[in-house]
């Protein structure tokens, strides 16, 4: 049982500036889930009502901080190493490259990438191919705190719960006392950076990108905000750039302007050039 | 083909066009058109068929018009001597759920040609197959593989009791037990008990799975049908059988989650003691699996107390997860909670907080004292909750001591405990407490002295609402708000109205309508053009708490302010005051775009008593938002008129809504029951059994009156669904009514399922 109580008026004014702000959308019956992450938070903040809580959120949080906080306690962290490993080889060996090949130095996106395992997997097969420091990698989650885990290097033995291709594990991973650490040259070449998708102006300023990995987020958005993102991270590629969503996600009922492609079994969306 | 207008003619010609998308248009415009081209589609489906797509496309069309004339339309079609014509009809019939066309499909059960059958068979089953159970019994039994198998799964789900033995019958046969099995599961009559507990003595460990899994879902079924499961946990214990135990627990192995959760369920509808070993080694297991091995312990009552205890003391985070909630006011079970308060996962300690409380036994209080140190505020809130519960003589003493902790956040807590006990004992500490150098402690010692009965703690806190702290002065202007008639406390919070610091304004205005201040509602109003918005919403609060003409005006000019919340905020507070001429405005409100809006209309108008309310909230149980549909669901439950009732009866569609709204008219009252009574007099062969599940899971003596008035109706699909529901109550009333009717009830189908009733 939660703390405080959350009568459903509340829920609905709460969660609405949820997903206003984050994109995180929530069902009347993810209430219980909900009502106990906003309690901590509120009795963090000092409150014992969330309707209080609600009205600080929306007038009196200028600096965002609190939302921050909020979002960062909100947040689903449910990534690890090697996580739908076809589609990321998929976009070295097809995109990367080939780009790379030409003499152009690709730039590549792991959109809510959350404690990293997904940019620093990317890192570790472009780094066995000697590209890594011919890529720009940037990673970014609306969660400072989950970056600030991914750019530690460090990550509890979930993380593994895939097993890698033979080898990589062994050059890039080290596993000691039940922790598994990353090699500082993979961290360091990534960028890590806070951005929030439903903001677009956030998104545009990070500039144009050859391949874009957005992968198992769009499921957390309702369709509206899933269009508005797609609409971002479409504006966000590259003519002819590639954006690679999770296996069990398809763009079709946004009615995209991607276009699906099938390579080997993966399905990827690219932007006609 | 007939010759057709030559807009229609053309739409009819893309219906074969290579794309999937013109086609679908052209499907949906063909659909909206309705009658106009039902008889042209129905043509087009006998005479030209040489081009699948154009077929499917014309079945589309047909299944998803909006016409009333295309069930009569499509009913010629079942005339043709083509069988793939009359297939198509089947399958345009089903979808349509063409209640006029189950007649006709009954008979095309019997149909020469398979595929007809075999279509008719489906589509009695989306029309649902109660209607048709004799003929579906018939391809049950007619040896004919293609049509004894779809029969068995619509035959399942009519629930109808006459569909037991031909399918119980089914379970010997290898090809067929196991669709049997899921389709005796999806009964939900007490009389498959048996022959799926026979199922289980079986040597097949896919056998027992199959059969658990069908158990566990008449288990379901049951419970939804008369909201009680004894019946059936007595049916499961008659049926008992040691080789059945321990098949079942054999089969846990090659058992997926699903199945392992459906066997934990039957274990515990058993009774078996010697199934707990297996039970606890599943508390383990993942969410689903331990939760239904724990829910199948609690069955088993004190028979597995010793297991659920040590696996409590002995067993990982998780493992606690499942258990704690199981705690009830079960005295041995402290010293391994106790044991939970140290556990390394915040949610165990916290549901171990609120375990001990229902527990009751004040001898844990110490322990949760020591919980105040947590570095988790949400353990430290459940502790202070549980020791508020719990008391005890020695409570107040250790709450001074801890008011004296050097550990500011031990002290906030004690802070709270004090108020909530009113202890004047620790008066002093908290005045002291207000010049603390920490806001969060101020703020608690202030907040604490409103529920401390002694004009030293008042007067320290009309002191307080002047602290220099902006945070102080706001915390005393919520705490003031708790002093109902103290003269001097609307003077300081009207004050406090006019603070440069917005939250002092913000729980001064909040203060004020608690109290229904009403001299100050001309200032508050003022406040509505405050440049805080949270001030501005707070002065909407207030007003609704005040009843004079001011405060109506006020509130009616922030409904039609620009600010979502300032909106909410008026709709509420005209909801509150309930003057007829708020009534169209919130039911205005309800077609806001923003569902939290229209939340918060539908919760203001369900307290009005106005003809308008009923279809309202009807219109509202049909809204986009699930919020804002289960609100009004909620609503209409709450009100037991006859009106309600009936709308409630009409809104009754499919999943969640459907589960909601058989709670809804579940509930005992003489407009809910004459409301059913009413619609059982015409009700089909759908909804009766709807209807009567719901008087039966009323358990009142009234409403077995109400079931025993429905088996007297001339409607015979609510005599019959009545009888079947008579049987399982099985009263000396209803068993005699039962006997009566099974010898003179003018409806063969009645009296057969009232013999099958009284067998039971």
């Amino acid at each position: 049982m939660a703390p405080l109580p959350l009568r459903p008026q509340v829920f609905a004014i709460l969660s609405a500036l949820i997903e206003e702000r984050s994109g995180l959308h929530y069902d009347i019956s993810d209430i219980d889930i909900i009502a106990d992450k906003l309690s901590t938070r509120a009795l963090e903040a000092g409150f014992d009502s969330l309707l209080d809580y609600y009205y600080y959120l929306r007038y009196d949080d200028a600096s965002k901080a609190e939302s921050n906080a909020l979002l960062d306690a909100l947040v689903v962290n449910e990534t690890y190493f090697f996580r739908e490993l076809d589609s990321l080889k998929r976009m070295v060996s097809d995109f990367i490259e080939p780009l790379v090949a030409s003499g152009k130095r690709p730039r590549v996106w792991c959109a809510a990438c959350s404690t990293g395992e997904e940019p620093l997997t990317l890192a570790m097969l472009l780094a066995d191919r000697g590209l890594l420091s011919k890529v720009e990698i940037v990673a970014s989650d609306i969660s400072s705190r989950v970056l600030a885990r991914a750019q530690a290097g460090e990550f509890g033995l979930r993380s593994l719960r895939q097993l890698p291709p033979e080898g990589l594990d062994a050059r890039f991973l080290v596993v000691n006392g039940g922790r598994v650490r990353v090699r500082e040259e993979l961290t360091k070449a990534i960028q890590w950076l806070r951005v929030n998708l439903v903001e677009a102006e956030a998104v545009a300023a990070l500039g144009a990108f050859d391949a874009i990995a957005c992968r198992n987020v769009l499921i957390y958005f309702s369709d509206d905000t899933a269009r508005r993102v797609l609409a971002s991270l479409t504006g966000a590629l590259l003519p002819s750039g590639v954006l690679f969503v999770g296996v069990s996600e398809s763009l079709l009922r946004f009615g995209s302007s991607l276009v699906c492609e099938e390579r080997g079994g993966v399905f990827l969306y690219r932007k006609e050039g | 083909m007939k010759a057709t207008a030559p807009g229609v003619s053309n739409l009819l010609s893309e219906l074969a066009n290579p794309s999937w998308t013109v086609r679908r248009v052209v499907v949906a415009t063909l659909a909206e058109l309705g009658d106009i081209v039902a008889e042209p589609l129905c043509e087009l489906l006998r005479t030209l068929r040489d081009n699948e797509a154009r077929i499917a496309a014309a079945v589309d069309a047909l299944s998803a018009s909006t016409g009333a004339g295309v069930d009569n339309a499509v009913l010629t079609l079942t005339e043709s001597l083509e069988p793939a014509v009359i297939t198509d009809a089947a399958h345009i019939l089903g979808r349509r759920r063409s209640a006029a066309a189950i007649p006709t499909l009954a008979r095309l059960t019997e149909h020469p040609d398979d595929n007809v059958a075999v279509a008719a068979i489906e589509a009695l089953g989306r029309i649902g197959g109660r209607a048709a159970v004799d003929p579906l019994i018939a391809a049950v039994r007619s040896g004919n593989f293609f049509r004894t198998f779809p029969a068995i799964d619509v035959l399942g789900r009519s629930g109808d009791p006459r569909a037991v033995a031909p399918l119980a019958a089914l379970l010997q046969d290898a090809s067929y037990a196991h669709e049997a099995a899921r389709a005796l599961g999806r009964t939900g009559d007490k009389n498959a008990v048996e022959p799926l507990l026979h199922m289980l003595t079986r040597p097949s460990g896919a056998m027992a799975r199959v059969a658990a899994v069908a158990l566990a879902e008449l288990d379901d079924r049951y419970l939804d049908r008369y909201g009680i499961n004894v019946p059936l946990d007595r049916a499961h214990r008659s049926a008992l059988s040691p080789v059945a135990v321990r098949h079942l627990t054999h089969a846990l192995a090659g058992a997926n989650a699903a199945e392992q959760a459906a066997i934990c369920r039957v274990l515990g509808a058993l009774s078996e003691q010697s199934s707990v070993p297996f039970l606890t080694t599943l508390l383990d297991a993942p969410a689903p699996v331990a939760g239904a091995a724990a829910d199948a312990l609690k069955r088993l009552g004190r028979d597995a107390d010793t297991e659920l205890l040590w696996a409590l003391r002995e067993g990982d985070s998780a493992r606690r997860q499942v258990l704690l909630p199981l705690i009830t006011a079960r005295s041995s079970a402290v010293r391994e909670v106790l044991l939970c308060l140290a556990d390394p996962d915040p949610s165990v300690r916290s549901m171990a907080c609120d375990a001990l409380a229902r527990i009751g036994d004040p001898t844990a209080v110490p322990e949760l004292f020591e919980r105040l140190t947590d570095p988790n505020p949400r353990i430290v809130q459940a502790a202070v909750g549980a020791i508020q519960s719990l008391g005890s003589a020695e409570t107040e003493e250790r709450t001074l001591a801890a008011a004296r902790s050097a550990d500011l956040q031990v002290r906030r807590a004690a802070f709270r405990i004090i108020a909530y006990f009113g202890y004047r004992s620790g008066l002093d500490l908290l005045i002291e407490a207000i010049q603390d150098g920490d806001e969060r402690l101020r703020e608690s010692a202030i907040y604490g002295l409103a529920f401390l009965d002694d004009p030293r703690a008042l007067a320290a806190l009309l002191s307080a609402a002047r602290h220099k702290d902006a945070r102080a002065r706001a915390t005393a202007m919520r705490a003031l708000g708790q002093c109902r008639g103290e003269p001097s406390v609307p003077g300081s919070l009207t004050e406090g109205l006019s603070d440069p610091d917005a939250w002092v304004r913000y729980y001064a205005c909040q203060s004020l309508g608690k109290l229904a201040w009403e001299p100050s509602v001309e200032v508050i109003a003022a406040l509505l053009h405050d440049t805080a918005g949270q001030v501005r919403v707070a002065a909407v609060e207030a007003l609704s708490h005040m009843h004079s003409d001011v405060a109506f005006a006020a509130l009616s000019e922030a409904v039609a302010a620009e600010e979502p919340d300032m909106q909410r905020a008026a709709l509420i507070g005209l909801g509150l005051g309930k003057r007829p001429a708020s009534l169209p405005v919130l039911i205005a409100s309800m077609s806001s775009p923003e569902p939290a809006t229209r939340l918060v209309a539908v919760s203001s108008i369900a307290g009005f008593d106005a003809p308008e309310v009923v279809p309202a909230l009807k219109r509202a149980a049909i809204d986009k938002d699930e919020s804002v549909r289960i609100a009004a669901v909620g609503f209409l439950a709450a009100c037991t008129t006859v009106e309600a009732t009936t709308a409630l009866i009409e809104l009754l569609g499919e999943g969640e809504r459907e589960a909601r709204i058989l709670m809804a008219l579940s509930i005992a009252s003489e407009g809910r029951i004459d409301g059913i009574l009413s619609a059982l007099s015409t009700s089909d062969d759908e909804l009766s059994p709807r209807l009567i599940s719901a008087l039966a899971r009323m358990h009142r003596p009234e409403a077995t009156a109400a079931l025993l008035a429905a088996f007297s109706l001339p409607n015979v699909p609510a005599r019959k669904a009545a009888a079947a529901t008579l049987g399982a109550i099985g009263t000396p009333e209803a068993l005699d009514a039962l006997r009566r009717a099974a010898a003179a009830d003018p409806n063969i189908e009645v009296r057969r399922i009232c013999s099958l009733a009284l067998s039971q």
